[in-house]
Parts: structure tokens; sequence; C-alpha cells
């Protein structure tokens, strides 16, 4: 029944596109991947921030970011969660921040914005089209 | 003899003309086959017309909840019309910033009860006194009426119960308060931030983002409640919008346990909460699901603002398809879709930063 077979091969390959809602104006985003680690520990919470080389892209703004968790890793997120970053070079910045939860907003950096400058910043990334990016293990130090 | 038989036999012919098909003629009918199609045909009718009939339940629903966004954006103007400003978003008022036990505040909610024809309600607030348990007897009292379902307050599109009360505590910010609340759906805007404004404005959000109604708290005042204060126009800036749930955290329509647990507590998702009136809208991502391995990770700023969670300050939400009703400037209710550049949505929220816009249709 290779006429049956294809049929199911077809609804299979509609159903599976169906499910991807994503908003044809969207740029392409590749998924960037790594952990972070405080003092050779996994640290939970830290707000990875993504910045452009280049500038921000003001014909058609996004931001890229990502939030570790308990076992420090994260996947940077621009549009939906952990779809990844869109094509460039980025400048990483870290803060190891908590959620107020009557003002809705991060502070309190328990890093004391020693990672948080992006012209002070070690760490960079750069994202191609068509490769998904693991940063691997980025060492950061908390005291003093 | 023959005049007893006579009359029988007539009597017997006027019998049988008063059932006349019984015995000699066949009765027209319908043949099993005739019936199964005809049930068969019933069937496909009905099974095409029961889903219209679920989305009209929806639409009806909808349009109640436009409703309710009107009849709250009336009253709002209403309060203008006696006050000469706006209603308070929500103030807080702690004396030297610590004296918590002699602190007073209210929300919008409560200060446009008289204008819902709940003014029995109104009178019963002590207002001297914030809605807060630990504020002595009379706060305690005031908790007790915030806790009276209202129905205008609840969208019938949203599934929690109208009387169902949760708990808010925001020891979380260091305030030793806590209280208990009804739910709402509806809330004011206060403006846009962070990561919603930066998206929206192109990386560029300088100048005043407030949105319509003043606000006098602990994050900075507001206080011009006047209709003028709208410089963008009141066809151009609302006073409330939709975030549905109240009590409950939702991801898109999806119910988030985990997140309610963490956020509940200060979601501002009743008409008596002073967080009701506290929305700067720093936007979200946009739903693809729900994963409860990460719920912190749906609390990250980004560029979508309509239907993404309830999360106080990351998004509004509803549970109509495809977006939520604004409560405008003007008196009018607009459904504006989820799919609306960042940059309107910001025009719409803010009053005075003085955008261009072409209004969705």
């Amino acid at each position: 029944m290779p006429l049956r077979k294809l049929f199911f091969v077809t609804l299979l390959f509609v159903t599976l596109n169906g499910c991807s809602s994503r908003n044809p104006d969207w740029k392409e985003t590749i998924p960037v991947t790594g952990v972070i680690h405080v003092d050779g520990e996994p640290a939970e919470g830290i707000h990875i921030k993504f910045h452009p080389k280049e500038g921000v892209d003001t014909d058609q703004t996004t931001e890229t970011k990502a939030i570790s968790d308990a076992e420090g890793k994260f996947t940077a997120s621009t549009y939906e969660l952990n779809d990844g970053a869109p094509v460039g070079e980025y400048t990483l910045t870290f803060e190891w921040l908590k959620l107020n939860p009557v003002s809705m907003q991060f502070g309190d950096d328990q890093l004391r914005g020693k990672y948080s400058k992006p012209d002070k910043s070690e760490h960079s990334v750069t994202v191609a089209s068509g490769t998904p990016v693991d940063i691997g293990t980025i060492e950061l130090k908390g005291k003093k | 003899m023959h005049r007893y038989s006579q009359s029988h036999r007539h009597e017997r012919v006027a019998h049988s003309s008063s059932c006349p098909r019984r015995q000699n003629t066949q009765r027209p009918a319908f043949t099993l086959v005739e019936l199964l199609v005809v049930i068969a045909i019933i069937g496909i009718l009905v099974g095409l017309l029961l889903p219209a009939v679920q989305a009209a339940r929806e639409a009806a629903r909808r349009m109640q909840c436009s409703n309710n966004v009107k009849q709250i954006s009336l009253a709002m103007h209403n309060y203008e019309s006696a006050y000469k400003t706006f209603p308070l978003a929500w103030w807080l008022d702690i004396p030297g910033g610590t004296n918590i036990p002699a602190a007073n505040g209210r929300s919008w909610g409560i200060s446009i009860l008289p204008f819902l024809e709940q003014t029995n309600l109104y009178n019963q607030f002590d207002q001297r006194f914030p809605a807060l348990n630990e504020l002595g007897p009379i706060a305690q009292a005031n908790v007790q009426l915030i806790q009276q379902p209202l129905s205008f307050f609840k969208c019938p599109s949203s599934p929690w119960g109208i009387t169902e009360i949760y708990e808010g505590d925001a020891s979380g910010a260091g305030l030793p308060v806590t209280w208990n609340a009804a739910g709402s759906d509806y809330i004011s805007t206060t403006g846009v931030r962070g990561a919603f404004a930066r998206i929206a404005y192109s990386g560029s959000p300088g100048g005043s983002r407030h949105g319509a109604l003043p606000v006098q708290g602990v994050f900075g005042d507001n206080r011009n409640g006047k209709i003028g204060a709208m410089v963008d126009g009141t066809s151009n800036t609302c006073l409330i919008a939709e975030r549905t749930g109240g009590p409950r955290i939702y991801v898109g329509t999806a119910p988030a346990a985990a997140l309610t647990g963490l956020l509940v507590s200060t979601n501002g998702g009743g008409w008596g909460d002073l967080l009701n009136g506290e929305n700067w809208l720093s936007g979200g991502l946009f739903p693809n699901g729900y994963d409860p391995a990460n719920p912190a990770a749906y609390l990250q700023e980004g560029p979508c603002a309509i239907n993404c969670s309830n999360i106080r300050g990351r998004s509004l939400h509803s549970f109509h398809t495809g977006g939520i009703h604004f409560g405008m400037g003007d008196g009018s209710v607009q459904f504006v879709s989820a799919s609306t550049d960042a940059f309107v949505i910001a025009a719409l929220i803010t009053r005075e930063k003085g955008e261009t816009f072409t209004f969705p249709q």
C-alpha cells in the first residue's frame, strides 16, 4: 500500500509543520546554550544579556536574554522561550538578580555589577546561521 | 326480523366507516431505509451546528466581557465628572516610609464602586484604613469587604470561579502585610517600561511612558489625573485593559500551577487588591506551550504584551481568541489583536508620549 503510506507521511508532515506558529516577520533564531558557574558551583538565577556588537537594530528591535536554571544551564530566548538568538556577534553580561514581587522588577545583583557592563565584558559569542551554539561552561567569581 | 338485521348491518357499516383504513386501505408510511436516511441527515446537520453553537457561546461571553469593560470605563468617567480627576490607580501612604501600622491606601476598584451602583458596599469601607490584615480590626473589616464577589469585575470567558478568594502577601518585597481578596479580570494600565518599551520604541524609550490613571505609590508618583493629561488624546489612550485569571496564573491559556504558587500573593488579581493598580508593562515571551520544569523562565521580559501570560507587569491577558479588550479614555471599547505591533500597543497605553500611529482595524 504505497499510496496509503505516502498519505500518512504527508499527514504527519502537515501536522508537524502546523505545530510551529512562528510569526513570518520574526528573524531566524539559532539555539544558544551554556552553563554558568560561580566560584566553581552551578548558579541558579543568573541573568545573561546578549548585547549585539553592531548596536541595537532600530528597524526590527529584538532583545536576547536567558536565565540559568538550578543546574546552571541556560538557553537564549528572543521571541519565544528557548528559541535562541538571531544571527550576529554578541557581548555577554551577567547579573545574579532577585525578583521584587511587588514592583515585578529584577534587582539586587549578587555579583555587585562586576559582570554587568558590556564594554568591560570578556565574554562574547558569535551566532552563525544554521549552527546551534554551545558556549560551554562560563566561570564567574562571586566572592570579593 | 328483517328490520332488525338491516339496522344491525347499518350499525356495522357506520362502525367500519369510522376507521376505514384498518382493514381495506394501506396506510402511507416511511420505510426503515427512509427513516435511517432522514436520521443520518439530521445527525450531520446537528454535527455541523453544534460547533457553531459553541462559537456563539464564546461570542456571547466576549460581548458580556466587553460590556463590563464599558461599564467600568464609564464609571471612571462618572468619577471624573464628580471629582474633576480620574481615580488613583492605587495609592499607598506609609508615614515616614516605615510606619506600617499608620499606613493607608486604596485601589481604583474600590474608588469607583459608587459609580457601579455599589454605594452600599462602598459606604461600609472605613476610609481611614486600607484593606490589610495586620492593621487592626477596622482594616480587617475592610479586608472582609474586598472579598465580596462582584460580577462586573469578572469576564465570563475566564475560567476561575467568582467566589474564589486568594491570599495576598507583600512580605517578599519587605512589606509585612497580607490581605484576602475576590478576583478581578480587569486592571488599570500604569505605563510601559523595560524590554517591552525598548522593543516598542526601537531601542530609545526616552520620555514619559505613563498610562492614563494617576498613581501615588511607592514606585514613583504621577498624580495628574485630569482628563487633559491625556495629551495623546482620549481616543488614543486606554484607561483599563483585561488581565484575566484573577487568583490563578496562566501561560497562554494553560494553567501554570507552579507559577500560581510563586506569584499569586502579589499578582494583583483582585478588584480590592492594591497591586491591581500597579501594572507597569515590561512584556514577556510569546507562549509556545507551558513547560513546568523551569517556571522562573516565564518571568523574563520580552516583546509580547497580549495573551502571553497573566503575570502582572509582563502581559495583558484574556481567554478570547486572538486579543483583548481595552477600555479607552473616550469611553469606547476596542478589541486589540495579540499580533498588533508592540509600538501600537505601547502607544495605546501611554498618555503623553506623542506617538503617531494608525489604530489597528
